[in-house]
């Protein structure tokens, strides 16, 4: 297991603290970004991606001119309104952007679809699993099996490449969500498994230093295999046949809300179309020399 | 170019409105939704379309209707709005704020303007028009619709001038609706509707304004001197019946309005607007095949035979049949006794 | 291969509920000492040595075997290094293990003896597998599975064995999706818990249970069979039944009395685990016998017995036969006491295959045949009908008001519609009162203004009574003998007429259209066209006719649509004329060669002498008397020709055949001599 990478405050001395990493900066003004990422390449360390995590809706939201090469995951409450972002689309299509919104506000998935068929990269935050379950398979099967060509809506496009029904898919990293991916830093260096878990304090170290191998560090290792546990506990996902997509992760949201067991089985299905047509297409590929 | 229904309210009630059965039988809050619109969207691109038409009811009154045209321009499309210009204040400071600075060969509205003293209007509502002519008028050109034979232009000439409006008058025809009893011209009165607005001939050549015929002229009973005067304005002069493929808000699509019950499909049927138009080529064969036009020498007529002329509007052929025995193919038969139930 | 379920130790750490092992009383020793494991592995090398193509099978199998621990493994395979240095290529290990016990230090030793997979065995309904005394699930469900992700992280593989009980029925898909859910690369295999007795009545599972426990999950795995995992019965019963591999359990071989040596912890030998328990087939003890001799042991005599008795007896016309060779002969006599009777589980597997893996796989099995793999195929489309010309008309309703002329539905093309005319007016001439109303309908307005029988064109009223025209819905079309024309006649109550035509027009000519025209001394018409491509024969044929007329300087023009394909060689008429001025133009040629279209009619009407080349329709039924007829043979599934009532539909679609259609067929030399016979005569 290759060393995770660091999302964490852009604070100088606690970049300093590590070098050689690869780092995801959190910032909550687009105007903190261009510094944030310097901040990064100052330290030594290699900028991942700027994270905005803005209150402000995407319409609201101005990217300078110095974030044109700056990887950006931009995080909205909400999109906001057309005729707002229409004058400012030419621009966001020239930045390494992808911008996630929460898809548990049905206005917010017209959002996503609207700012993927005009070229824009999407991310649909799925929350804890309360949310239209109907609506969001309209929207993954528009991401995923639409013709008409329009930017990557993930988590649905990542899912559908990836699927392989005999293994598991991991994607919590699509939201810096994947210990194995991604490791969470306070303003004082704490290590937290996850930014829910950063935020409720639930440190795991109080540096880096401490983790030594993460593959062997305890917590992660047990986060890693804490999957295993709806096995053992025989929890009713474990008999989803949406769980090796899932993997559990909406079994907050349940009993009240069950719609989950039928999006990823949808979604399992779109995934298989989706992989068929790109053999498909490949086979009529014409020859290569 | 393909018409999507943005809504079917309407805050209007035009005396000769085709879309009345239509309207009347859709929910009141039935707006299309961005989920359906993009699905539009992505249909018509996908088909090489570059133009689509915004109509409804009154495409104006969708709450989202600003954002709509914003996102049909950006994802490339040309877009034309038909609207009676009965715009609150609110939306029409919308339009001013967000599509005046739209080049004009981009964007137009079509605004449907009836004769103030034939089809008066309300005070409030006339002024709104005007409002909304000050605003969008170099982005619109005036259209009328033909319900009278005693019709007159003189008022839209007027407002072209004072509007700065573009110089180019839509002309329609009223159709008959399947269905729906209601006024239309019928064909034996379309000499003398041609005769009237050549009438006006002066004006328009005066002023530079260039009539656009909609659906349903026939050739026929254009002399030769009115044709000639027509193909001296810049475009082609056409004689053609649709289709118009009309998409509703629920996704219904149809040959055009008149038509709006006959074969109505949902666009979901369809992968591509090159199947959804061979559909329609169908549909026009069928009627075709029993009747080729609205007069008894469109049989045998080189002019249709070459295309030139469709033989006036299908919707005209179709209504002919309601009235008769059930003695065409069954495709038509069936499709009319539906409608024969529900008038 | 040599099979022995080798069992070093019956101990277990667990209480399965349903193991026997656990249940009976446990036999001294209850580790198999270090001596007899040696001796076991020089037996392996005495067996191999005997039989240089042979290879041996060890089933590690218990009780729980990892409770032997690393170092006993070590022994098994010091001996075997030290006995079997020869054979030791041809001893395969493999393992069953509840996996709770499982640890690194297993990792070398199990790959040393080449295991490279656990067997185990799984479930999480609770309380029924479980550690010590009191069978605690919990603590097994956790140890077995950091057993499995250690054995996954040491890089073996595993399978697991679900045993179906009573508390499994309620919840096959469950079970199903849990189990491929949580080996989603591994294997899986369902067996129906075997009890004897009285005891543990609550868990049984009948034949029929466990087949209909099964059934519930075929269809899914079926749907999607190329992701899951191997899955048994099922994988199995695919590769047994559609792809032609054989590959059965010792249960279903019928040769297991060729295999297999059950091997207990005290040397003691049978045929398996059950009989060991059961006191049957007792081969004795390894101290005192080779397994070659274990082998040929004559109690095995009886097990194959089955393979020759079963088929004339309890067997008999089972098509399973070849996958089940009667089951398990231990399941056999534990319910008949008699090996010599088929396993009670028949019912499981051929009931399963009969009532949910055929229906689903191969819905057209016949008894006894060979088998077809079926795909999956999508529901049946719902192919739109290929519409042909629309000749069926709806019954006419009721006949007409008293005082209402009747309405000519008219249906057919224009050559019909000449023939329609010509009837007409022989009615008139026979009953000038006779009057008819015509449905206005594309085409036949021009050609029928004015006729004399033809009181009105146009719409009819609700109510009124037609006659329709369709002579292929006439009873007579079938008659032998038909003629089309006068099945019209009949329509109109004429007896057997001349076949005249009739226009209600004069036929004039246009000579400022005639003046264009390049005549020559003789001059020859001719069409391609029609309202079906089945009547067209080919452009090349046609180029190569024109060729050979121009050659004798005849005069060939082509009339047709505007969208015909043009004839090279000939003066082009396309779209220039419409019907009405074809007929007048008909007159002025010398002849005219077409195949069965309105040209063959309006050069009948015209007294123009014709060619005419015939295919999918009969001239005998259409062609006019005075005419050459050229009738090529259908050399297809339609030697009649295909064009008629039954086969309207195939009006619009091109021939199949292609440059094979019939009317390709018809000799190039014999059209030319016909046309040139004609412009011969004086």
């Amino acid at each position: 297991m290759s060393w995770p990478r660091i999302v964490c405050p852009p604070n100088r001395s606690l970049l300093r603290s590590f070098t050689e990493r690869t780092v995801a900066v959190r910032v909550a003004h687009p105007h903190q970004a261009a510094q944030a990422a310097a901040r990064v390449w100052e330290s030594g360390n290699h900028l991942f991606c700027v994270i905005i995590d803005s209150s402000f809706s995407l319409d609201k939201i101005e990217l300078g001119e110095d974030l044109k090469h700056v990887p950006l995951a931009v995080m909205a409450p909400s999109w906001g309104k057309f005729r707002h972002l229409a004058r400012r689309l030419e621009r966001l299509r020239d930045f390494n952007l992808r911008i996630y919104l929460p898809g548990d506000v049905l206005e917010n998935l017209a959002g996503l679809r609207i700012l993927s068929s005009l070229g824009i990269h999407t991310c649909a935050v799925l929350g804890n699993g309360r949310m239209d379950w109907d609506a969001l398979t309209d929207l993954m099967t528009y991401a995923v099996l639409e013709l008409a060509p329009h930017a990557s809506m993930e988590p649905f496009s990542f899912i559908a490449s990836r699927h392989d029904p005999f293994s598991y898919l991991e994607w919590g990293a699509l939201y810096f969500d994947d210990p194995k991916s991604f490791l969470h830093l306070d303003a004082k260096g704490r290590v937290a498994l996850s930014a829910a878990e950063l935020r409720n304090k639930q440190f795991i170290a109080s540096s880096l230093k401490e983790i030594g191998e993460p593959a062997e560090f305890p917590a992660i290792r047990d986060r890693l295999q804490s999957w295993r546990q709806f096995f053992v506990d025989n929890h009713p996902c474990a008999s989803c046949g949406g769980w090796k997509i899932c993997l559990g992760r909406f079994a907050v949201a349940l009993p009240e809300n069950q719609g989950c067991a039928g999006f990823f089985l949808e979604l399992m299905d779109v995934a298989r179309q989706y992989q068929a047509r790109k053999v498909q297409a490949e086979e009529l590929r014409i020859w290569q020399p | 170019m393909a018409n999507i229904l943005l809504t079917t309210q309407c805050n209007r009630s035009c005396p000769y409105c085709f879309a009345q059965r239509e309207m009347s039988g859709s929910p009141r809050d039935n707006l299309l939704s961005w989920e359906n619109l993009i699905y539009i969207a992505d249909f018509l691109k996908a088909s090489g379309e570059r133009q689509v038409s915004l109509l409804g009811g009154e495409p104006t009154l969708h709450p989202e209707c600003v954002d709509i045209i914003l996102y049909l321009l950006e994802r490339g499309f040309d877009v034309t709005v038909f609207t009676n210009g009965i715009l609150s204040a609110a939306r029409l400071e919308e339009f001013r704020r967000h599509l005046t600075d739209i080049p004009i060969e981009r964007l137009t509205f079509t605004c449907n303007l009836n004769d103030p003293v034939q089809t008066p209007a309300s005070h409030q509502e006339a002024r709104k028009i005007q409002r909304f002519l000050f605003v969008m008028g170099p982005w619109t050109m005036p259209g009328f619709n033909i319900y009278r034979l005693d019709f007159t232009l003189d008022f839209l000439f007027d407002l072209i001038n004072r509007f700065g409006m573009k110089r180019h008058l839509r002309l329609g025809v009223c159709h008959p609706v399947l269905g729906q009893r209601s006024g239309f011209i019928g064909p034996r009165d379309m000499g003398q509707v041609v005769e009237r607005l050549y009438s006006y001939r002066r004006q328009f050549d005066a002023l530079r304004v260039k009539p656009g015929l909609d659906c349903g002229f026939p050739l026929c009973q254009m002399p030769d001197e009115v044709l000639g005067w027509l193909h001296r304005f810049p475009g082609p002069v056409q004689f053609g019946c649709g289709p118009a493929v009309d998409i509703s808000p629920d996704m219904s699509v149809y040959y055009c309005f008149p038509l709006a019950r006959y074969k109505r499909k949902s666009l979901f049927e369809f992968d591509s607007l090159g199947q959804l138009e061979d559909h329609f080529q169908l549909l026009r064969h069928e009627i075709k095949a029993e009747l080729p036009g609205i007069y008894d020498e469109c049989d045998g007529c080189p002019h249709l035979e070459n295309r030139v002329c469709e033989g006036g509007g299908l919707c005209h052929v179709l209504n002919r049949f309601m009235d008769e025995a059930p003695i065409r193919i069954p495709e038509i038969e069936n499709e009319l006794a539906q409608n024969r139930l529900s008038s | 291969m040599a099979t022995v379920i080798f069992k070093p130790t019956e101990a277990c750490n667990a209480r399965c509920i349903y193991c026997d092992v656990v249940q009976k009383k446990p036999r001294a020793p209850v580790t198999m000492p270090l001596e007899t494991l040696e001796l076991f592995f020089s037996r392996i090398n005495e067996f191999l040595r005997e039989k240089p193509g042979e290879e041996m099978e060890v089933i590690w199998h218990g009780g729980e075997p990892l409770l032997l621990g690393p170092d006993y493994f070590y022994q098994a395979f010091h001996f075997q290094e030290k006995h079997c240095a020869q054979t030791g290529s041809r001893i395969r290990h493999s393992i069953q293990s509840n996996l709770t016990l499982f640890s690194r230090e297993f990792t070398d030793v199990m790959k040393k003896l080449g295991i490279t997979s656990f067997g185990t065995s799984y479930d999480p309904i609770e309380n029924l597998r479980g550690l010590g005394r009191k069978r605690d699930s919990q603590a097994y469900n956790r140890r077995f599975m950091e057993g499995i992700r250690l054995v996954e992280e040491e890089g073996f593989g595993w399978g697991i064995i679900y045993v179906v009980t009573k508390l499994s029925l309620a919840k096959p898909l469950e079970i199903f999706r849990f189990l491929s859910n949580f080996s989603p690369s591994g294997a899986f295999m369902f067996n129906p818990v075997l009890l004897y007795g009285r005891e543990l009545e609550h868990l049984k599972v009948t034949p029929e249970e466990y087949a209909d426990f099964l059934g519930a999950i075929f269809p899914v795995w079926w749907r999607h069979r190329n992701e899951f995992p191997q899955v048994e019965p099922f994988s199995s019963l695919v590769g047994n039944l559609l792809e032609d591999s054989r590959s059965l359990m010792c249960c279903d071989s019928g040769a297991c009395a060729h295999h297999h040596i059950n091997l207990l912890a005290d040397g003691s030998m049978s045929q398996c685990g059950r009989s060991a328990d059961w006191g049957l087939l007792d081969y004795g003890s390894i101290f005192d016998k080779s397994f070659s001799e274990v082998l040929a042991d004559p109690q095995r005599d009886v097990l194959l017995e089955r393979n020759t008795i079963l088929p004339e007896t309890k067997c008999k016309g089972c098509r399973f036969w070849d996958i089940c060779h009667g089951g398990c002969p231990l399941d056999a006599w534990s319910a008949s006491r008699s090996f010599l009777h088929k396993s009670e589980w028949c019912y499981a597997k051929k009931g399963f295959i009969e009532k949910y893996f055929e229906p689903l796989v191969n819905p057209c099995a016949i008894a006894g045949e060979g088998w077809m793999a079926k795909e999956d195929s999508p529901p049946p489309s719902a192919q739109p009908r290929k519409k042909g010309r629309t000749r069926k008309s709806k019954p006419a309703p009721e006949k007409e008001e008293s005082g209402d002329l009747p309405w000519i539905n008219p249906i057919g093309g224009l050559g019909d519609t000449l023939m329609i005319s010509g009837v007409l007016k022989q009615v008139v001439e026979k009953d000038p009162t006779r009057r008819f109303n015509l449905v206005a309908r594309t085409k036949y307005r021009p050609m029928l203004e004015g006729h004399p029988a033809i009181a009105h064109i146009g719409h009819p009223p609700p109510g009124a009574g037609f006659i329709s025209t369709n002579y292929w819905d006439h009873m007579d079309y079938r008659s032998p003998g038909r003629r089309a024309f006068q099945i019209l006649a009949r329509i109109f109550g004429l007896k057997p007429v001349e076949e005249r035509l009739y226009v209600p027009w004069e036929l004039e000519d246009d000579p400022a259209f005639l003046e264009l025209f390049p005549w020559k001394s003789r001059n020859v018409l001719i069409c391609q066209s029609s309202d079906s491509p089945r009547k067209q024969m080919g452009i090349e044929k046609w180029e190569a006719l024109v060729e050979m007329l121009a050659g004798d300087q005849v005069g060939v023009f082509q009339a047709g649509k505007m969208q015909d394909r043009y004839i090279r060689g000939a003066y082009s008429l396309l779209g220039l004329t419409t019907p009405r001025q074809l007929i007048n133009l008909v007159r002025h040629f010398d002849a005219v060669v077409t195949s069965d279209n309105f040209i063959m009619h309006a050069a009948h009407l015209c007294g123009t002498p014709a060619v005419v080349l015939w295919g999918p329709t009969d001239h005998r039924v259409y062609g006019y008397s005075g005419q050459i007829h050229l009738q090529s043979q259908a050399d297809c599934e339609y030697p009649g020709g295909c064009l008629g009532p039954e086969n309207g539909h195939l009006y619009q679609i091109i021939c199949p055949q292609g440059p094979a259609h019939c009317l390709n067929t018809l000799p190039l030399a014999t059209i030319y001599r016909a046309v040139m016979g004609l412009l011969e005569k004086p």
